[in-house]
């Protein structure tokens, strides 16, 4: 059975402009120890879906859909029922390691509290259970980092920290939204590493959400692709990356300096990410797509197959596939 | 411009250091080693790529070179004048010369103000002298430039994305036709598909004006689709600086090695061994006669704690600041 189990979920978000469709029928099944990515641009809906699966959207939000986590749906729970889940079964780690932790507790203080309320630990337990979960994400000497504040620590042993926390209760979907963005390159090279060790080493399932083709590239089994709230490709990482058909996933593929390459022109997508409370109806990449025929704009495209477990959402696949130039620039 | 072959940026031994509030009445204040001894030259027509991790000083050079941040020591030129011991009426003139662009396009646009104004304002310090005609002219020039319509200047920036408010930011650098301009971070704050469009620009305007980069950046891609040459920052010192394809294929300095190895590849390699880079930058604060990148050094050797390597020349053009190579 399946760990966790999302059915065409969908959230809609009021704002002054109308409303804002973050997330629109998004479904998968994550298996244990299964590490599913998330790419892409801001406003594209990816932190909205990561928030619903957590039962963190703001108030207004309307969420439709099904969200089954071990048989359980989450859906289904009431707030005093979900703090059950949230932390304990499911945890997150967020973008921004300052201003998710709290500044005036220390660090124990943080990790030590999902720790006596989910799992009835005493204190005494508790604490000897902080110390060894801060060693085991390399803040070494942590008796130092568990009386420590925030502040004191740079962002590369916050987000260390933060990590901490989250496998405090052996969570069994972790969801990373942005995990490194903040940090240094070579920091972010150990935190990477430090995620994919535990996630292994636990059995857990991990859903990692990230803006960087990149990241997801070294990180993941299987790898989504989001535009304008919808999934518009999703397969195996590695025939993703060998045979990108969403002319969206060439355009961001290209788009994306690499260091093994001269001086010369980037590739772009013309245009912006569309607004997610005016999107265009038919297919929403449409307006920047270079192969957009009039179908396009009038018709929504459903996910058809491009390979084994490997689909993209395109009326015109084939030629996308074929003018696939993106793809062999490695 | 007739300065063709002159250096456009010419810094000798440029060091900036910041006292910290003393900690007691009776302790000496801490100093912060922001930028020690930093020399380099920027041709005509050229651009230089500045590389590091946060801290490394890289910020603080751009604003020295901006003369907005007071020298500890050094010398700099731009187009042969020193920006540091002008008279501030002078240096205001001399300004139109040397022009910036800042990281965050929501920060650095007066929400207030048209765009029209914005990108005009420049001309009012540099040029007050030209009539309301010619200035409404050279503001449509530079828009028309940066990929923006005319019809654009009586709009505020609330009303153009990310990638757009940064060709704003871009246009007023270029308003007062100057022979440099200085870019940090300029792309960081954008989508991927928006960042490729900016970058695309800025190699367009090069060809168009000649216009010449100092272009700080922590994501070294960036800098290789931009620039002709680049210098590795550590701690307040360059480590390594040459050419651009020197840099990136031939890397000598163990940090820029590191550095390179860091970045994620496009291609699913799971598992990838990395030349992993233990611990962070240490304290600025704190000073030792040895190799700045000792402490992290996966090569380190017993001199190189005793003993700070001076830049020297591992091929043409190409230095590196290490006692192995």
């Amino acid at each position: 059975m399946s760990v966790l189990e999302v059915d065409r979920l969908t959230v809609a978000l009021p704002m002054v402009a109308g409303l804002a469709r973050a997330v629109r029928d998004v479904s998968f099944r994550l298996e244990r120890g299964e590490t599913l990515g998330i790419v892409g641009e801001s406003g594209c809906g990816k932190s909205m879906m990561a928030l619903a699966l957590m039962g963190l959207l703001p108030e207004g939000a309307d969420l439709r859909g099904g969200i089954t986590l071990n048989g359980c749906d989450l859906r289904a729970l009431d707030e005093k029922a979900m703090c059950r889940v949230r932390g304990n079964a499911i945890a997150m780690v967020f973008q921004e390691p300052m201003t998710s932790l709290n500044p005036v507790h220390t660090i124990g203080k943080q990790v030590i509290e999902p720790l006596m309320l989910h799992s009835g630990l005493g204190r005494d337990e508790a604490n000897a259970e902080t110390l060894s979960l801060l060693e085991r994400v390399g803040l070494v000497d942590p008796r130092r980092f568990y009386g420590a504040y925030p502040h004191q620590l740079s962002g590369g042993q916050r987000q260390r920290a933060m990590i901490a926390m989250a496998l405090s209760c052996h969570p069994e979907v972790l969801i990373a939204d942005e995990p490194t963005t903040a940090l240094d390159v070579t920091i972010q090279g150990q935190i990477l590493d430090l995620i994919r060790d535990v996630v292994s080493e636990r059995q857990m399932s991990l859903i990692l959400i990230s803006h960087d083709l990149g990241v997801i590239a070294e990180t993941v089994d299987r790898v989504f692709v989001m535009y304008g709230g919808a999934v518009v490709e999703q397969g195996p990482t590695p025939d993703v990356f060998a045979r990108l058909a969403h002319p969206y996933t060439q355009g961001l593929f290209a788009a994306v300096p690499q260091v093994g390459e001269g001086r010369r022109r980037l590739r772009t997508i013309p245009g912006t990410v569309p607004e997610l409370a005016d999107l265009p109806g038919g297919c929403t990449f449409a307006d920047r797509c270079s192969l957009a025929h009039e179908t396009c704009r009038s018709q929504v495209p459903d996910m058809r197959s491009v390979g084994e477990n490997h689909s993209a959402a395109c009326l015109r696949l084939d030629a996308a596939m074929a003018s696939s130039s993106f793809g062999s620039r490695r | 411009m007739t300065f063709a072959d002159a250096p456009v940026v010419e810094a000798e031994g440029l060091t900036r250091h910041y006292t910290l509030p003393r900690e007691r009445l009776t302790a000496a204040p801490q100093r912060v080693f922001a930028l020690n001894q930093v020399s380099l030259t920027v041709r005509a027509g050229r651009s230089l790529g500045v590389v590091g991790e946060s801290g490394c000083g890289k910020s603080t050079l751009a604003r020295c070179v901006m003369a907005l941040e007071p020298l500890t020591a050094g010398t700099l030129h731009i187009l042969g004048k020193d920006p540091h011991v002008m008279r501030a009426w002078t240096l205001r003139r001399h300004r139109r010369n040397f022009q910036m662009v800042f990281q965050d396009p929501f920060g650095s646009l007066d929400p207030r103000h048209t765009v029209g104004r914005i990108v005009a304002e420049p001309l009012d310090v540099a040029e007050k002298w030209l009539k309301p005609d010619d200035r409404r002219g050279r503001v449509r020039e530079v828009l028309e430039s940066v990929g923006l319509k005319e019809a654009d200047m009586s709009k505020y920036p609330h009303e153009f994305s990310g990638g757009q408010r940064q060709r704003v930011a871009i246009a007023r650098a270029l308003v007062t036709r100057p022979a440099l301009i200085v870019a940090d971070e300029p792309v960081s704050a954008l989508d991927v598909s928006v960042q490729a469009q900016v970058l695309n620009l800025l190699q367009d305007l090069q060809d168009l004006y000649g216009v010449t980069y100092l272009l700080i950046s922590h994501d070294l891609a960036v800098v290789k689709y931009v620039c002709h040459e680049v210098a590795v920052m550590y701690l307040g010192r360059i480590v390594e600086y040459g050419p651009t394809e020197g840099i990136f294929t031939n890397a000598t300095h163990p940090y820029t090695r590191a550095l390179l190895d860091a970045v994620p590849k496009l291609s699913p390699s799971r598992r990838r061994a990395r030349s992993a880079l233990k611990g962070m930058v240490p304290d600025p604060t704190e000073t030792n006669p040895g190799c700045p990148f000792a402490d992290r050094c996966p090569l380190v050797e017993s001199q190189c704690r005793s003993q700070a390597p001076e830049l020297r020349e591992v091929a043409p053009g190409h230095v590196a600041a290490c006692h192995l190579v």
